[in-house]
């Protein structure tokens, strides 16, 4: 893409979606600044993350490749056989769109009978999702002459000649066109009708790399299992190294012992409970490693902590979500000093490791009315969540500071309030009263009926007598008082 | 007990505080200090009452609040902002999720920059609170619940402290105020107490602020006070009390008058 062209869209993309709550100076300086960055092209990086992308391409077929081109742009997969498990080739389309949609980002998806075919409708295809079917001729001959994956200067010549589609290429004689376009145009055009081979490299699959141990006898000592346990992961990781490989999940399986069949009642017909489900141990990292250190260190974490249900005779250690060695992650913070960015990571990970991944969160806010709904948190795997302080409702943007409450209970807590022409003039909270000085509001906040039930408040935020903020609310049309904040 | 005339005795009384001014900040150097020492509280009138003008890196800053409603978080979140100017995150360890990200976000802390850590347990919180404190990257460890709400846990907070110096970032506790009495290992110790309007020796109401009136009704909560009493400082002598003034339409702190030495108890430290 020019420059120019990344001007234009960018200058579109604003005018589309102009900063929301622009009214204050404040807000339309900060829409300004985040009007996109220039970076210089780097050809190569654009190729390593569209190889790393490829990987998750597996998931679907064994064959994956990438375009082979000086400037690649699109994966192929080739689903021949695959389609059926996944519900046909339409639902397949869209379960690939949606995986990469979860890593953010949009794709256009084409299925065709050759490679060329499927270039040339992802690229130029009337949706998002197509899938040819019938005679290809007739699938490409509404479609550009660019869908052929043409050099520039035979583009310029058959512009030059107005031949605009490929349909029109079609109808005129094959033993014409090398003479006066190239060799290329034909190869390209063949390649596109399935009447010229076109090889491409497929990536290999990574297979998952797992390593295991099986006692003779079944073992219960926490000691001897450790011990184990450690060996397998040194095992792990060299495996790791070997294949040059990094993963962000590592999953400990502890299998039970199967109960010897002597030892079966005969009322218990279940045959499930003769052997336990194998307990796990889940360790999912913010960073892809291969470090056996580290994993020995998180592992600890959640050992001290894990109950061993009783016996067992057998490990499993599987590593998961790979990646190649020299996929970096994305820097999960910017502006971070260098080497602190890794011990941050490492944080993160022993914080998760040990309080369970829900606990380590980020806020987003969101543009909800209800005060309790004005955020979402996030945990860190997918990305960076993006922040925009703009989206406040105007009314809550214009005063933020004075209304929000720098405190805001998890859940309202009842009061008893004694009230004088509809505010309140006494507050008690269990055992304590307060006396209201001071009271501003109601501020009305109404959810609407289609959304889900009707949820009426009026807030006031209260001055009591010895000097604190509280922020209450009254619940409409019960007419029950709750504080839901304070400061 | 020495007799002084009244010219000498101002000479030896600065004299003295300039040496306990160097005894006292010569105590505990850290080494892993990067960038600047002194971090800006975020409010440049209690940066003015602070002997170092500010928080020092590496160390624990204690807030003490009396009940609920005090507004004292409005207070200790404005070191945030100063705090990750010079990179690094926010980690704020909130058992009850009960911190607001959306004053945060008013108050222009980077949501971005800024993680929630929500233990289940108690002791889980210390853990994580010293994690963090240890770890370089953190610019600012909140402790926004009352993590540590126990007199017998000065060991813990010799923890933080030590895992703060180890850190090289600021940590930030917020506990009742019934534990003033009780020594600390926080090289900064705040006490914040509401101001009941119209109380003896509330800054005096301008026309404008209608508090003292007890039968207006109209909206007149544009601003208010708050009493802040500096406990303890290193390097700093004896305690201070301000009073301060948050405006609540910016919520930008002022400071009104400065007290003399506070009546509050004696100072408390375990250092």
């Amino acid at each position: 893409m020019s420059l120019a062209e990344a001007d234009a869209m960018l200058e579109y993309a604003d005018r589309e979606h102009p900063p929301v709550w622009g009214a204050r100076p404040a807000e339309t300086v900060r829409g300004e600044t985040r009007r996109g960055e220039r970076f210089p092209c780097d050809p190569e990086a654009d190729r390593q993350v569209l190889r790393e992308l490829a990987w998750s391409g597996f998931e679907f077929t064994p064959v994956v490749a990438i375009e082979e081109t000086d400037t690649p742009e699109c994966l192929l997969l080739d689903i021949a056989g695959c389609p059926h498990l996944f519900g046909g080739e339409a639902a397949m389309c869209r379960r690939v769109q949606q995986a990469f949609q979860n890593q953010g980002l949009h794709c256009r998806i084409a299925v065709a009978d050759t490679i060329g075919a499927a270039w040339a409708l992802a690229h130029y295809g009337r949706f998002e999702i197509v899938c040819s079917s019938g005679p290809l001729a007739r699938a490409l001959a509404p479609l550009p002459v660019e869908s052929l994956r043409l050099p520039p200067d035979v583009l310029k010549k058959l512009a030059r000649l107005d031949l605009q589609r490929v349909g029109q290429l079609l109808k005129l004689p094959r033993a014409v066109l090398p003479s006066r376009f190239g060799k290329q145009l034909l190869v390209r055009l063949d390649q596109a009708l399935g009447q010229r081979p076109e090889p491409v490299t497929p990536l290999v699959c990574p297979e998952p790399v797992e390593v295991e141990r099986v006692f003779a006898e079944p073992i219960r000592k926490r000691d001897w299992i450790e011990t184990v346990l450690e060996e397998l992961i040194v095992r792990l990781t060299e495996q790791l190294q070997q294949r040059q490989l990094v993963a962000m999940q590592f999953t400990f399986r502890f299998v039970a012992p199967r109960q010897p069949s002597i030892l079966r009642l005969e009322t218990d017909a279940d045959e499930s409970k003769h052997r336990r489900p194998p307990a796990m141990i889940d360790l999912q990292l913010v960073a892809p490693t291969d470090s056996a250190s580290y994993l020995q260190e998180l592992f600890a974490l959640q050992w001290e902590r894990f109950h061993l249900p009783g016996e067992i005779d057998q490990i499993v250690l599987r590593a998961g979500q790979l990646s190649s060695r020299k996929t970096r992650q994305r820097a999960l913070f910017d502006r971070n000093d260098d080497g602190n960015d890794a011990k941050l990571v490492a944080l993160l990970d022993r914080l998760r490791g040990r309080l369970g991944r829900q606990s380590v969160v980020r806020a987003r806010l969101t543009s909800e009315w209800l005060p309790e709904e004005q955020v979402r948190y996030e945990e860190f795997l997918h990305g960076l969540p993006t922040v925009t302080a703009g989206a406040f409702p105007p009314e809550w943007t214009a005063r933020a500071d004075g209304s929000l409450p720098p405190r805001l209970y998890r859940r309202p807590f009842p009061l008893d309030v004694v009230t004088c022409d509809d505010r309140p003039v006494r507050l008690r909270w269990g055992r304590e009263t307060f006396f209201v000085h001071d009271c501003e509001g109601p501020q009305r906040i109404e959810t609407g009926w289609w959304v889900r039930r009707l949820i009426r408040r009026d807030y006031y935020r209260v001055a009591t007598r010895d000097g604190r903020r509280l922020w209450v609310f009254r619940q409409r049309p019960r007419d029950a008082w709750f504080l839901h904040g304070e400061g | 007990m020495p007799q002084y005339h009244d010219g000498s005795r101002a000479d030896t009384l600065r004299q003295l505080a300039s040496r306990l001014r160097q005894l006292q900040a010569g105590r505990g150097t850290t080494a892993h200090r990067t960038g600047r020492e002194i971090i800006s509280s975020g409010m440049p009138d209690l940066d003015r009452l602070l002997p170092d003008g500010g928080f020092r890196r590496g160390t624990l800053v204690e807030w003490l609040a009396d009940g609920p409603g005090t507004g004292v978080e409005r207070l200790l979140l404005q070191v945030v902002p100063p705090a990750l100017q010079e990179g690094g995150v926010c980690l704020v360890i909130d058992p009850r999720q009960e911190f607001s990200p959306a004053l945060a976000a008013a108050m222009n802390i980077d949501l971005q920059r800024t993680l929630l850590v929500r233990p289940g347990r108690a002791e889980d919180a210390v853990w994580a609170a010293e994690q963090s404190l240890r770890c370089p990257g953190v610019a600012v460890t909140i402790a926004w619940s009352e993590l540590l709400d126990r007199s017998a846990e000065n060991r813990i907070l010799r923890r933080l402290q030590l895992a703060a110096e180890t850190g090289g970032g600021l940590g930030v506790l917020l506990r009742p105020a019934s534990l003033q009495g009780q020594p600390s290992w926080a090289d900064i110790r705040l006490l914040v107490r509401p101001v009941p309007p119209g109380a003896r020796g509330a800054p005096p109401a301008a026309p404008v602020h209608s508090l003292h009136k007890e039968t207006d009704v109209a909206p007149e909560g544009v601003r208010h006070w708050m009493e802040l009493d500096i406990l303890h400082c290193r390097g700093g002598l004896g305690s201070r009390a301000a009073f301060l003034e948050i405006d609540d339409e910016t919520g930008a702190v002022h400071l009104v008058s400065e007290l003399a030495d506070s009546t509050s108890s004696p100072r408390a430290t375990g250092a």
